[in-house]
Protein backbone atom coordinates (compact mmCIF):
# COMPACT_ATOMS: atom_id res chain seq x y z
CA UNK A 1 0.00 0.00 0.00
CA UNK A 2 2.91 2.35 0.72
CA UNK A 3 3.98 2.10 -2.90
CA UNK A 4 0.55 2.92 -4.28
CA UNK A 5 0.21 6.23 -6.12
CA UNK A 6 -1.97 8.91 -4.54
CA UNK A 7 -4.83 8.23 -6.91
CA UNK A 8 -5.02 4.58 -5.95
CA UNK A 9 -4.84 5.41 -2.23
CA UNK A 10 -7.83 7.72 -2.62
CA UNK A 11 -9.94 5.42 -4.76
CA UNK A 12 -9.22 2.47 -2.46
CA UNK A 13 -10.03 4.39 0.74
CA UNK A 14 -13.77 3.49 0.79
CA UNK A 15 -12.89 -0.22 0.53
CA UNK A 16 -9.62 -0.05 2.48
CA UNK A 17 -9.88 2.83 4.95
CA UNK A 18 -6.26 2.36 6.10
CA UNK A 19 -5.15 3.65 2.69
CA UNK A 20 -6.07 7.17 3.74
CA UNK A 21 -3.51 7.13 6.57
CA UNK A 22 -0.80 6.47 3.97
CA UNK A 23 -2.08 9.35 1.85
CA UNK A 24 -2.12 11.58 4.95
CA UNK A 25 1.43 10.72 6.02
CA UNK A 26 2.69 11.30 2.49
CA UNK A 27 1.33 14.86 2.29
CA UNK A 28 0.84 16.16 5.82
CA UNK A 29 4.18 18.02 6.00
CA UNK A 30 3.60 19.79 2.69
CA UNK A 31 0.03 20.75 3.59
CA UNK A 32 0.98 21.97 7.07
CA UNK A 33 3.86 23.93 5.56
CA UNK A 34 1.56 25.36 2.91
CA UNK A 35 -0.87 26.66 5.52
CA UNK A 36 1.87 27.81 7.91
CA UNK A 37 3.51 29.80 5.16
CA UNK A 38 0.25 31.54 4.32
CA UNK A 39 -1.22 32.12 7.77
CA UNK A 40 1.94 32.56 9.86
CA UNK A 41 0.03 30.89 12.67
CA UNK A 42 0.75 27.29 13.65
CA UNK A 43 -2.60 26.69 15.35
CA UNK A 44 -4.50 28.06 12.39
CA UNK A 45 -2.35 25.99 10.04
CA UNK A 46 -3.09 22.85 12.05
CA UNK A 47 -6.81 23.65 12.08
CA UNK A 48 -6.88 24.21 8.32
CA UNK A 49 -4.87 21.06 7.65
CA UNK A 50 -7.23 19.02 9.82
CA UNK A 51 -10.29 20.33 7.98
CA UNK A 52 -8.60 19.82 4.60
CA UNK A 53 -7.76 16.18 5.27
CA UNK A 54 -11.17 15.55 6.83
CA UNK A 55 -12.80 16.96 3.69
CA UNK A 56 -10.48 14.83 1.56
CA UNK A 57 -11.44 11.75 3.54
CA UNK A 58 -15.14 12.47 3.03
CA UNK A 59 -14.57 13.23 -0.64
CA UNK A 60 -12.40 10.20 -1.36
CA UNK A 61 -15.42 8.21 -2.50
CA UNK A 62 -16.06 10.82 -5.20
CA UNK A 63 -12.44 11.18 -6.32
CA UNK A 64 -11.98 10.40 -9.99
CA UNK A 65 -8.43 9.75 -11.16
CA UNK A 66 -9.41 10.48 -14.75
CA UNK A 67 -10.17 14.10 -13.79
CA UNK A 68 -6.77 14.91 -12.31
CA UNK A 69 -4.08 13.74 -9.94
CA UNK A 70 -4.60 13.26 -6.24
CA UNK A 71 -2.15 15.91 -5.11
CA UNK A 72 -3.76 18.66 -7.21
CA UNK A 73 -7.13 17.58 -5.89
CA UNK A 74 -5.85 17.82 -2.30
CA UNK A 75 -4.38 21.28 -2.87
CA UNK A 76 -7.64 22.34 -4.48
CA UNK A 77 -9.39 21.47 -1.21
CA UNK A 78 -6.64 23.22 0.77
CA UNK A 79 -6.91 26.43 -1.27
CA UNK A 80 -10.68 26.40 -0.93
CA UNK A 81 -10.48 25.97 2.84
CA UNK A 82 -7.92 28.76 3.10
CA UNK A 83 -10.05 31.15 1.05
CA UNK A 84 -13.16 30.33 3.06
CA UNK A 85 -11.30 30.97 6.31
CA UNK A 86 -10.11 34.34 5.00
CA UNK A 87 -13.64 35.26 3.91
CA UNK A 88 -15.29 34.26 7.17
CA UNK A 89 -12.52 35.07 9.61
CA UNK A 90 -12.50 31.55 11.02
CA UNK A 91 -11.78 27.98 9.96
CA UNK A 92 -14.88 26.02 9.02
CA UNK A 93 -15.28 22.63 10.65
CA UNK A 94 -18.09 21.00 8.73
CA UNK A 95 -16.08 18.01 7.54
CA UNK A 96 -14.74 17.32 11.02
CA UNK A 97 -18.22 17.60 12.50
CA UNK A 98 -19.55 15.17 9.95
CA UNK A 99 -16.80 12.76 10.90
CA UNK A 100 -17.33 13.48 14.63
CA UNK A 101 -13.73 14.65 14.96
CA UNK A 102 -13.50 17.01 17.94
CA UNK A 103 -11.13 19.92 18.46
CA UNK A 104 -7.39 19.30 18.25
CA UNK A 105 -4.81 19.93 20.93
CA UNK A 106 -1.81 21.92 19.66
CA UNK A 107 1.05 21.99 22.16
CA UNK A 108 4.19 24.13 21.91
CA UNK A 109 6.27 21.30 20.50
CA UNK A 110 3.84 20.64 17.68
CA UNK A 111 3.52 24.36 16.98
CA UNK A 112 7.30 24.59 16.63
CA UNK A 113 7.39 21.68 14.21
CA UNK A 114 4.66 23.26 12.10
CA UNK A 115 6.53 26.57 12.08
CA UNK A 116 9.63 24.76 10.82
CA UNK A 117 7.56 23.21 8.03
CA UNK A 118 6.43 26.69 7.06
CA UNK A 119 10.05 27.81 6.85
CA UNK A 120 10.91 24.79 4.71
CA UNK A 121 8.01 25.56 2.42
CA UNK A 122 9.30 29.10 2.07
CA UNK A 123 12.77 27.76 1.31
CA UNK A 124 11.40 25.46 -1.36
CA UNK A 125 9.48 28.35 -2.91
CA UNK A 126 12.66 30.39 -3.04
CA UNK A 127 14.63 27.50 -4.47
CA UNK A 128 12.28 27.44 -7.43
CA UNK A 129 13.53 30.92 -8.33
CA UNK A 130 17.13 29.70 -8.72
CA UNK A 131 18.67 28.17 -11.84
CA UNK A 132 18.19 24.40 -11.72
CA UNK A 133 21.84 23.53 -11.06
CA UNK A 134 22.11 25.96 -8.15
CA UNK A 135 18.75 24.91 -6.70
CA UNK A 136 19.80 21.27 -6.80
CA UNK A 137 23.10 22.05 -5.12
CA UNK A 138 21.54 24.19 -2.36
CA UNK A 139 18.82 21.66 -1.72
CA UNK A 140 21.32 18.81 -1.43
CA UNK A 141 23.76 20.72 0.74
CA UNK A 142 21.47 22.83 2.98
CA UNK A 143 18.17 20.98 3.19
CA UNK A 144 19.39 17.40 2.82
CA UNK A 145 22.74 18.14 4.56
CA UNK A 146 24.76 15.98 2.18
CA UNK A 147 28.53 16.41 1.90
CA UNK A 148 30.06 18.28 -1.03
CA UNK A 149 31.89 15.11 -1.99
CA UNK A 150 28.71 13.07 -2.12
CA UNK A 151 26.83 15.74 -4.09
CA UNK A 152 29.71 16.07 -6.56
CA UNK A 153 29.70 12.32 -7.11
CA UNK A 154 25.97 12.17 -7.63
CA UNK A 155 25.90 14.92 -10.26
CA UNK A 156 29.23 13.82 -11.80
CA UNK A 157 31.13 17.04 -11.32
CA UNK A 158 33.88 18.35 -9.07
CA UNK A 159 33.48 19.45 -5.46
CA UNK A 160 34.71 22.92 -6.45
CA UNK A 161 31.85 23.32 -8.92
CA UNK A 162 29.31 22.20 -6.35
CA UNK A 163 30.73 24.63 -3.79
CA UNK A 164 30.49 27.44 -6.31
CA UNK A 165 26.88 26.56 -7.16
CA UNK A 166 25.91 26.47 -3.49
CA UNK A 167 27.67 29.76 -2.85
CA UNK A 168 26.01 31.50 -5.80
CA UNK A 169 22.64 30.02 -4.94
CA UNK A 170 22.81 31.20 -1.33
CA UNK A 171 23.91 34.67 -2.44
CA UNK A 172 20.90 34.88 -4.77
CA UNK A 173 18.58 33.65 -2.02
CA UNK A 174 19.85 36.31 0.39
CA UNK A 175 18.86 38.91 -2.19
CA UNK A 176 15.37 37.40 -2.47
CA UNK A 177 14.59 37.23 1.25
CA UNK B 1 6.14 8.87 11.95
CA UNK B 2 3.94 11.81 11.15
CA UNK B 3 4.37 15.38 12.41
CA UNK B 4 0.84 15.61 13.71
CA UNK B 5 0.24 12.17 15.16
CA UNK B 6 -3.02 13.15 16.82
CA UNK B 7 -4.52 14.18 13.51
CA UNK B 8 -3.30 11.03 11.81
CA UNK B 9 -4.90 8.88 14.51
CA UNK B 10 -8.16 10.84 14.41
CA UNK B 11 -8.34 10.59 10.61
CA UNK B 12 -7.55 6.90 10.70
CA UNK B 13 -10.34 6.29 13.22
CA UNK B 14 -12.71 8.48 11.22
CA UNK B 15 -11.87 6.55 8.04
CA UNK B 16 -12.62 3.26 9.76
CA UNK B 17 -15.88 4.59 11.15
CA UNK B 18 -17.02 6.32 7.99
CA UNK B 19 -16.13 3.65 5.47
CA UNK B 20 -15.56 0.55 7.56
CA UNK B 21 -18.95 0.58 9.24
CA UNK B 22 -20.77 1.19 5.98
CA UNK B 23 -19.36 -1.99 4.56
CA UNK B 24 -20.22 -4.00 7.66
CA UNK B 25 -23.79 -2.93 8.16
CA UNK B 26 -25.56 -4.78 5.35
CA UNK B 27 -24.05 -8.08 6.41
CA UNK B 28 -24.98 -7.97 10.08
CA UNK B 29 -28.28 -8.53 11.84
CA UNK B 30 -29.42 -5.21 13.33
CA UNK B 31 -28.82 -6.27 16.94
CA UNK B 32 -25.27 -7.36 16.17
CA UNK B 33 -24.61 -4.21 14.14
CA UNK B 34 -25.67 -2.17 17.18
CA UNK B 35 -23.25 -4.03 19.41
CA UNK B 36 -20.41 -3.48 16.97
CA UNK B 37 -21.26 0.20 16.81
CA UNK B 38 -21.27 0.56 20.59
CA UNK B 39 -17.89 -1.11 20.80
CA UNK B 40 -16.51 1.27 18.20
CA UNK B 41 -18.02 4.20 20.02
CA UNK B 42 -16.10 3.33 23.16
CA UNK B 43 -12.87 3.69 21.23
CA UNK B 44 -13.88 6.96 19.62
CA UNK B 45 -16.81 9.24 19.07
CA UNK B 46 -19.05 7.12 16.92
CA UNK B 47 -22.45 8.64 16.98
CA UNK B 48 -24.23 5.41 16.29
CA UNK B 49 -26.92 3.49 18.05
CA UNK B 50 -25.39 3.69 21.54
CA UNK B 51 -28.53 4.34 23.56
CA UNK B 52 -28.86 5.97 26.94
CA UNK B 53 -30.05 3.67 29.71
CA UNK B 54 -33.83 3.31 30.06
CA UNK B 55 -34.59 4.55 26.57
CA UNK B 56 -38.15 3.81 25.43
CA UNK B 57 -38.71 0.63 23.41
CA UNK B 58 -38.95 0.97 19.64
CA UNK B 59 -42.48 1.46 18.31
CA UNK B 60 -43.59 -0.54 15.27
CA UNK B 61 -43.60 1.68 12.18
CA UNK B 62 -47.31 1.25 11.52
CA UNK B 63 -48.11 2.69 14.98
CA UNK B 64 -45.96 5.79 14.66
CA UNK B 65 -47.83 9.08 14.64
CA UNK B 66 -47.35 11.21 11.55
CA UNK B 67 -48.85 14.52 12.58
CA UNK B 68 -46.28 17.13 13.46
CA UNK B 69 -47.66 18.99 16.50
CA UNK B 70 -47.82 22.77 16.40
CA UNK B 71 -45.64 22.86 19.52
CA UNK B 72 -42.88 21.06 17.61
CA UNK B 73 -43.04 23.58 14.78
CA UNK B 74 -42.95 26.40 17.33
CA UNK B 75 -39.89 24.86 18.98
CA UNK B 76 -38.11 24.72 15.63
CA UNK B 77 -39.04 28.30 14.86
CA UNK B 78 -37.82 29.43 18.29
CA UNK B 79 -34.42 27.86 17.61
CA UNK B 80 -33.95 30.04 14.53
CA UNK B 81 -33.57 33.08 16.76
CA UNK B 82 -31.97 31.38 19.79
CA UNK B 83 -28.41 32.32 20.74
CA UNK B 84 -25.74 29.68 20.12
CA UNK B 85 -24.33 27.82 23.10
CA UNK B 86 -21.15 29.27 24.62
CA UNK B 87 -17.85 27.47 24.20
CA UNK B 88 -17.80 26.31 27.80
CA UNK B 89 -16.29 23.09 29.06
CA UNK B 90 -18.56 20.17 29.83
CA UNK B 91 -17.25 17.51 32.19
CA UNK B 92 -17.48 14.03 30.75
CA UNK B 93 -19.76 12.90 33.56
CA UNK B 94 -22.17 15.70 32.74
CA UNK B 95 -22.43 15.00 28.99
CA UNK B 96 -25.70 13.08 29.08
CA UNK B 97 -27.38 15.56 31.42
CA UNK B 98 -26.17 18.49 29.33
CA UNK B 99 -27.29 16.75 26.16
CA UNK B 100 -30.72 16.11 27.66
CA UNK B 101 -31.05 19.79 28.54
CA UNK B 102 -30.04 20.84 25.04
CA UNK B 103 -32.31 18.26 23.41
CA UNK B 104 -35.26 19.63 25.37
CA UNK B 105 -35.11 22.71 23.16
CA UNK B 106 -34.72 20.74 19.92
CA UNK B 107 -37.74 19.60 17.90
CA UNK B 108 -37.93 15.94 17.01
CA UNK B 109 -40.25 14.26 14.53
CA UNK B 110 -43.34 12.57 16.00
CA UNK B 111 -42.40 9.27 17.59
CA UNK B 112 -38.68 9.99 17.47
CA UNK B 113 -36.07 11.11 19.95
CA UNK B 114 -32.31 11.03 20.21
CA UNK B 115 -31.23 8.62 22.89
CA UNK B 116 -27.54 8.53 21.97
CA UNK B 117 -25.42 7.69 25.01
CA UNK B 118 -22.79 10.43 25.10
CA UNK B 119 -21.10 8.69 28.01
CA UNK B 120 -19.53 6.20 25.59
CA UNK B 121 -17.29 8.95 24.20
CA UNK B 122 -13.73 8.96 25.60
CA UNK B 123 -13.35 10.33 29.12
CA UNK B 124 -10.12 12.14 28.35
CA UNK B 125 -10.02 15.74 27.09
CA UNK B 126 -6.74 15.04 25.29
CA UNK B 127 -8.31 12.24 23.29
CA UNK B 128 -9.13 13.48 19.82
CA UNK B 129 -12.48 11.74 19.92
CA UNK B 130 -13.67 13.25 23.20
CA UNK B 131 -16.40 15.90 23.47
CA UNK B 132 -15.47 18.72 25.79
CA UNK B 133 -17.41 21.83 24.82
CA UNK B 134 -21.04 22.75 25.07
CA UNK B 135 -21.18 24.21 21.56
CA UNK B 136 -19.66 21.04 20.07
CA UNK B 137 -22.31 18.98 21.82
CA UNK B 138 -25.02 21.30 20.53
CA UNK B 139 -23.67 20.98 16.99
CA UNK B 140 -23.81 17.20 17.10
CA UNK B 141 -27.29 17.17 18.66
CA UNK B 142 -28.63 19.59 16.03
CA UNK B 143 -27.02 17.63 13.22
CA UNK B 144 -28.52 14.37 14.47
CA UNK B 145 -31.95 16.00 14.87
CA UNK B 146 -31.72 17.36 11.32
CA UNK B 147 -30.93 13.84 10.15
CA UNK B 148 -34.04 12.56 11.90
CA UNK B 149 -36.16 15.22 10.19
CA UNK B 150 -34.66 14.35 6.80
CA UNK B 151 -35.49 10.69 7.37
CA UNK B 152 -38.99 11.59 8.59
CA UNK B 153 -39.55 13.70 5.47
CA UNK B 154 -38.63 10.69 3.32
CA UNK B 155 -40.94 8.46 5.32
CA UNK B 156 -43.83 10.94 5.02
CA UNK B 157 -43.10 11.29 1.30
CA UNK B 158 -43.19 7.54 0.87
CA UNK B 159 -46.49 7.33 2.73
CA UNK B 160 -47.93 10.21 0.73
CA UNK B 161 -48.95 12.05 3.90
CA UNK B 162 -49.24 15.70 2.86
CA UNK B 163 -49.66 17.01 6.40
CA UNK B 164 -46.57 15.24 7.74
CA UNK B 165 -44.63 16.26 4.67
CA UNK B 166 -45.56 19.91 5.18
CA UNK B 167 -44.49 19.78 8.83
CA UNK B 168 -41.16 18.15 8.00
CA UNK B 169 -40.56 20.63 5.19
CA UNK B 170 -41.19 23.53 7.56
CA UNK B 171 -38.69 22.21 10.10
CA UNK B 172 -36.07 21.42 7.43
CA UNK B 173 -36.44 24.99 6.23
CA UNK B 174 -35.57 26.16 9.77
CA UNK B 175 -32.57 23.86 10.25
CA UNK B 176 -30.00 26.08 8.54
CA UNK B 177 -30.88 28.82 11.03
CA UNK B 178 -30.65 26.72 14.16
CA UNK B 179 -27.87 28.08 16.38
CA UNK B 180 -25.24 25.41 15.75
CA UNK B 181 -25.94 25.33 12.02
CA UNK B 182 -25.58 29.08 11.74
CA UNK B 183 -22.01 28.74 12.99
CA UNK B 184 -21.10 25.60 11.11
CA UNK B 185 -19.33 27.05 8.07
CA UNK B 186 -21.03 25.83 4.92
CA UNK B 187 -23.33 23.66 7.04
CA UNK B 188 -26.02 26.30 6.69
CA UNK B 189 -25.73 26.19 2.89
CA UNK B 190 -25.87 22.39 2.99
CA UNK B 191 -29.12 22.32 4.97
CA UNK B 192 -30.61 25.21 2.96
CA UNK B 193 -30.04 23.25 -0.21
CA UNK B 194 -31.68 20.17 1.26
CA UNK B 195 -34.61 22.30 2.43
CA UNK B 196 -35.07 23.63 -1.10
CA UNK B 197 -35.19 20.08 -2.45
CA UNK B 198 -37.68 19.16 0.27
CA UNK B 199 -39.88 22.14 -0.61
CA UNK B 200 -39.70 21.11 -4.28
CA UNK B 201 -40.76 17.57 -3.36
CA UNK B 202 -37.51 16.02 -4.58
CA UNK B 203 -36.60 12.99 -2.45
CA UNK B 204 -33.36 12.08 -4.29
CA UNK B 205 -31.00 14.59 -2.64
CA UNK B 206 -32.53 13.91 0.79
CA UNK B 207 -32.12 10.18 0.31
CA UNK B 208 -28.49 10.70 -0.65
CA UNK B 209 -27.92 12.96 2.35
CA UNK B 210 -29.32 10.34 4.72
CA UNK B 211 -27.23 7.59 3.15
CA UNK B 212 -24.04 9.62 3.21
CA UNK B 213 -24.24 11.61 6.42
CA UNK B 214 -26.95 10.19 8.62
CA UNK B 215 -26.39 6.47 8.51
CA UNK B 216 -25.26 6.48 12.14
CA UNK B 217 -28.51 8.03 13.43
CA UNK B 218 -31.15 5.51 14.42
CA UNK B 219 -34.57 6.18 12.92
CA UNK B 220 -37.76 4.35 13.89
CA UNK B 221 -39.31 4.44 10.41
CA UNK B 222 -37.17 2.03 8.46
Amino acid sequence: MHEWPDERLLTETPRTPAAFAVFYRRHEAAVLGYFMRRTQDAELAADLAAETFAAALLGAKRFRADRGDGLSWLYGIARHRLMRSLEHGRVEDRARRRLAMPRLEIDDDLAERIERLGAEERALELLEKLPADQAEAVRARVLDQRSYKEIAASVKTSEAVVRKRVSRGLTTLRGLV
Amino acid sequence: MSVFEGLEAALDEAAQRHYGRRRLRPHLPSALAGAVAVAAAVAAVVLTGASRPQSPPAVPAQELPLTVPAATLARSSALTTAAPQPQTLVEHGALNATAAALEAAVPYPPGASDDYDWAVTPDNPRDMASINFRDDLEGLIDFRAACLWTSFWLYAHGRGDAGALAGATTVLNDVSRWPAMRGAGDGAAYWSTLARHAAAGEPGPLRAAVALNCDSVHVPWR
